[in-house]
């Protein structure tokens, strides 16, 4: 049995299902992250495993402990799980190290010493134990939270959108240093996040939930470039979804002949995707190839390190690929180009 | 409202409000002066008696024994309405306890009885409760709404991830309740704390009708039996310095500190606590609060009413004591009004360490109690300003020291709500400043100014101890004809007056109780 084991999790808010039959597996010392758009229950989901809530049906085992059954449930404050919330959630009336030996029973020598340590592991300074909250930053703040959270040694550690509050620059800052503290603890961690960008960083194994569901779990470099519907395809990045022809292992569709990573038996129609990645852009006619497909260049964002550029196909103007290529890559709009593919193409169901 | 003090002041952005800023400043220190006449009148006549006078007078056992008195009414009263106001308002806020709006409406509705019409409804039902153990218990009933209303506001506000996050740290219910939620309502039980005190130490009627001795009672005793000026002066230095005493208290405990939310973004809605089997007996508590509060009120004035049959609507009488009132209350709540808006302006447009200093003079003036308010424009009109003695003027003015704030919180927090973008959009277009302010400010305030007078008009109601010193010879008001007709005993004859003024205080209470949504925390 894994370390975090859910089982046909539901919980449902008056007429609004949340949760709707949730298996999760999470080992230990893992990272798993539940992505997902807004609404789709992922709060719901670490709230029932925090022990916020109660379940309607199904099992939480953590450890080998039952947490949750049915109705039955342990006392969130007997479960002994950490959880950073959005906003920090620091305790307004109590200083840093207040909020930081909150839940700790040790003596008052023994909770200082440790309340500096966990202030270094998280990379604050000493001096900032005696300030209030509302002194620190966004990223302290988290920082600190961690640290309160951290504290109590918790076997599982619940993170709930912990970075989405913080500026661009700080977010990368503060989910590697909180992401290491965790590593070298080895507990395992479980991250909710609408963020599809954070989520690939992040996890070790990627949950993608969507409308009370769980529609695809795995490695985050599998889910990326196999995802199990169009939806989860365009939900983890932007993708060139194709109708297309498959046989012989190939895909014939409007950018040519392309291998497939699985080989069809029998001929029938599909629908592949390609990454914008996978697609490359030379000059027009560089290699004088007759199967090279053309493309005319439309309109072309700069972005700096790269450029956003959409490209109608030539043999059929009402398809337009959005790919991004290095801003060095001279081009201008209304010109023609080739275009290649390299690697597979992944066909769904 | 914190938020407008810690703001940067925006003096800088229109030189054309340059002169303007500084008349209204000019105002609001002429008011604080006359605010601060009371105060410095006690200190100035303690430094004229003389310290060989002034300490007999001080250090005798009377005193004693009214500090004792006075002592032990706080010390016993305030804890007790603090418990009980705590655990009414988690029942009604925060658990699954039935019919939980109604009982919060009802304890708030006690407010719409004034303090001595709750003694005069105990007294009605059991003429022998008299001394301490009636003070406490009487104030506890007439009191604990003010702790009740900061305190169920702030349950209503607190953001309960803090609960949670508590409790994912490893802390039981209870501990939640004792290191997180606690915590976070000092603020709201320290405000309703020394409101309640300060009510305690000025409070006349409620005592006197119980027999209990206060300095307060004793203050009035000595005004209306001998006149002896000095005596009364130096048990109001007395009285002054425990206000200050409770107001320093209150400061102290209070620190620099504000809990205010740190995290952004909507809270979510803060859960029910389900009673389980504690749910129909916890209903006991609320059940009882309110019998006392407001279900002896009630028994005891329809019993006299009943009692006293048709002979006691006197309506020529009545008539002219509820006339008589409504003006006073109007003209009283108007210039009231008047007097707290440069201050509500100032503290809101041009917020600065000046506009707070002032501030805090009309808190201060306005903590001293109505007797002593009374006693100092007494003296002072009676040796400087003659012609001033019992005059509307002078009864107003002391309104004004009095209730400024309950019409300052309203106006500011209506001003606070029209952006000041609009006032300088209204000069663009070409109006002049006071026409800007005007055409803008002013208009889009009159709701919170009409609630201004009608919160200082409701303290103007129910006022009876600067009433009765200060009104101009004649003028009987329904407090005044109330305690004139329960002084000879006439209970009966005295009901219809109660019932008029719990009549008109409970639209007012209800302003009050919808206000305190808006300003919890505070």
């Amino acid at each position: 049995m894994s370390f975090v084991d859910i089982q046909a999790l539901r919980k449902s808010f008056g007429p609004v299902t949340a949760l709707d039959g949730i298996d999760l597996a999470v080992e230990r010392g893992s990272r798993t992250v539940v992505v997902g758009p807004s609404g789709c229950g992922k709060t719901t989901l670490l709230r029932l495993i925090a022990g916020f809530e109660m379940p309607d049906a199904g099992r939480i085992v953590i450890g080998g402990d039952l947490m949750a059954e049915g109705m039955t449930a342990m006392p969130a404050h007997k479960r002994n799980i950490g959880i950073v919330a959005q906003d920090g959630c620091l305790f307004p009336h109590l200083s840093v190290a207040g909020n930081i030996t909150f839940g700790m029973t040790e003596e008052q020598t023994v909770k200082r010493l440790r309340a500096a340590e966990l202030m270094e592991m998280v990379g604050l300074e000493r001096s900032m134990l005696s300030r209030r909250p509302d002194e620190l930053s966004g990223g302290q703040q988290q920082r600190v939270a961690l640290a309160r959270a951290l504290a109590r040694k918790p076997r599982l550690m619940l993170l709930d959108e912990p970075f989405s509050a913080l500026d661009t620059g700080l977010r990368a800052a503060t989910r590697k240093a909180v992401g290491d503290v965790l590593k070298a603890e080895g507990i395992a961690t479980l991250l909710v996040t609408h963020d599809q960008a954070e989520a690939l960083t992040f996890a070790d194994q990627l949950a993608v939930m969507r409308g009370g569901r769980l529609v695809q779990s795995g490695r985050p470099r599998d889910v990326y470039s196999r995802p199990s519907d169009p939806a989860t395809a365009s939900f983890l990045g932007e993708a060139i979804i194709l109708p297309a022809d498959l046989k012989d292992g190939h895909a014939h569709c409007l950018l040519g002949r392309l291998p497939l990573a699985i080989s069809d038996a029998a001929a029938r129609q599909g629908v592949i995707m390609l990454r914008p990645e996978q697609v490359t852009v030379a000059g027009p006619g560089s290699d004088a190839d007759e199967k090279a497909v053309r493309g005319r260049v439309m309109e072309i964002s700069f972005r700096g390190s790269t450029c956003d550029v959409r490209i109608g196909l030539r043999n059929d103007e009402t398809v337009v690929l959005n790919i991004e290529i290095p801003s060095s890559t001279d081009l201008v709009v209304g010109q023609d180009i080739d275009l290649g593919v390299t690697g597979v193409a992944h066909v769904f169901g | 409202m914190t938020s407008f003090a810690d703001s940067k002041p925006l003096s800088v952005s229109f030189p054309r409000f340059g002169s303007g800023t500084r008349g209204t400043f000019a105002l609001a220190i002429v008011i604080a002066v006359f605010a601060l006449l009371p105060l410095g009148f006690v200190f100035w006549a303690t430094a004229a008696t003389g310290w060989e006078t002034a300490s007999k007078l001080i250090f005798r056992s009377r005193v004693g024994e009214l500090m004792t008195n006075t002592l032990l009414l706080v010390l016993f009263t305030v804890p007790l309405a603090t418990l009980l106001a705590t655990a009414l308002a988690w029942l009604t806020e925060r658990s699954d306890l039935p019919f939980a709006r109604l009982w919060s409406v009802l304890c708030v509705a006690p407010l719409a009885i004034p303090a001595f019409v709750h003694s005069y409804a105990w007294i009605g039902m059991w003429p022998g409760f008299h001394g301490l153990p009636a003070g406490i218990a009487i104030s506890v009933t007439a009191y604990f709404p003010f702790l009740y209303l900061p305190i169920s506001a702030a349950l209503r506000l607190l953001d309960p991830a803090l609960e949670d996050q508590a409790s994912s740290l490893g802390l039981s219910d209870g501990a939640v309740f004792r290191r997180v939620v606690l915590p976070q309502l000092r603020l709201s039980i320290l405000g309703g704390g020394l409101l309640v005190g300060l009510h305690l130490l000025a409070e006349y009627g409620l005592y006197a009708m119980i027999r209990f001795d206060t300095f307060t009672t004793a203050i009035v005793d000595q005004f209306q039996s001998t006149y002896n000026g000095v005596a009364a002066n130096m048990l109001a230095l007395v009285l002054v310095l425990c206000c200050l005493v409770l107001l320093g208290f209150d400061a102290g405990l209070r620190g620099r500190r504000r809990y205010a939310r740190i995290g952004s973004g909507v809270a979510r809605q803060t859960r029910k606590v389900p009673l389980g089997a504690w749910r129909y007996p916890s209903l006991l508590l609320p059940l009882a609060a309110v019998a006392f509060a407001l279900g002896i009120p009630a028994i005891t004035l329809s019993h006299w009413l009943i009692a006293g049959g048709p002979g006691i609507w006197q309506m020529d009488e009545i008539g002219l004591a509820l006339g008589q009132t409504l003006l006073i209350c109007v003209i009283g709540g108007i210039a009231t009004t008047l007097a707290a808006l440069p201050i509500a302006w100032l503290s809101v447009r041009r917020p600065s360490r000046g506009s707070r200093i002032i501030e805090g003079c009309y808190y201060l003036a306005s903590s001293m109690p109505g007797v002593v308010v009374a006693l100092a424009l007494v003296t002072i009109t009676v040796r400087v300003a003659l012609p001033l003695y019992q005059t509307v003027a002078t009864i107003v003015l002391a309104y004004v020291i009095m209730f400024l704030p309950r019409a300052l919180i309203s106006l500011r927090s209506s001003i606070a709500q029209v952006p000041a973008e609009l006032e300088q959009a209204a000069a663009s277009l070409g109006r002049s400043p006071a026409n800007a302010l005007w055409s803008t400010t002013v208009r889009l305030a009159a709701p919170g100014a009409a609630a201004a007078v009608a919160l200082s008009s409701l303290g103007i109601m129910n006022e009876l101890t600067a009433t009765q010193m200060l009104a101009p010879n004649g003028t009987r008001t329904l407090a005044m004809a109330f305690w004139a007709l329960t002084s000879e005993i006439d209970y009966a004859g005295a009901a219809p007056y109660a019932l008029l003024m719990v009549l008109f205080s409970l639209p007012m209470t209800a302003l009050l109780h919808h206000q305190s949504k808006k300003i919890a925390g505070r």
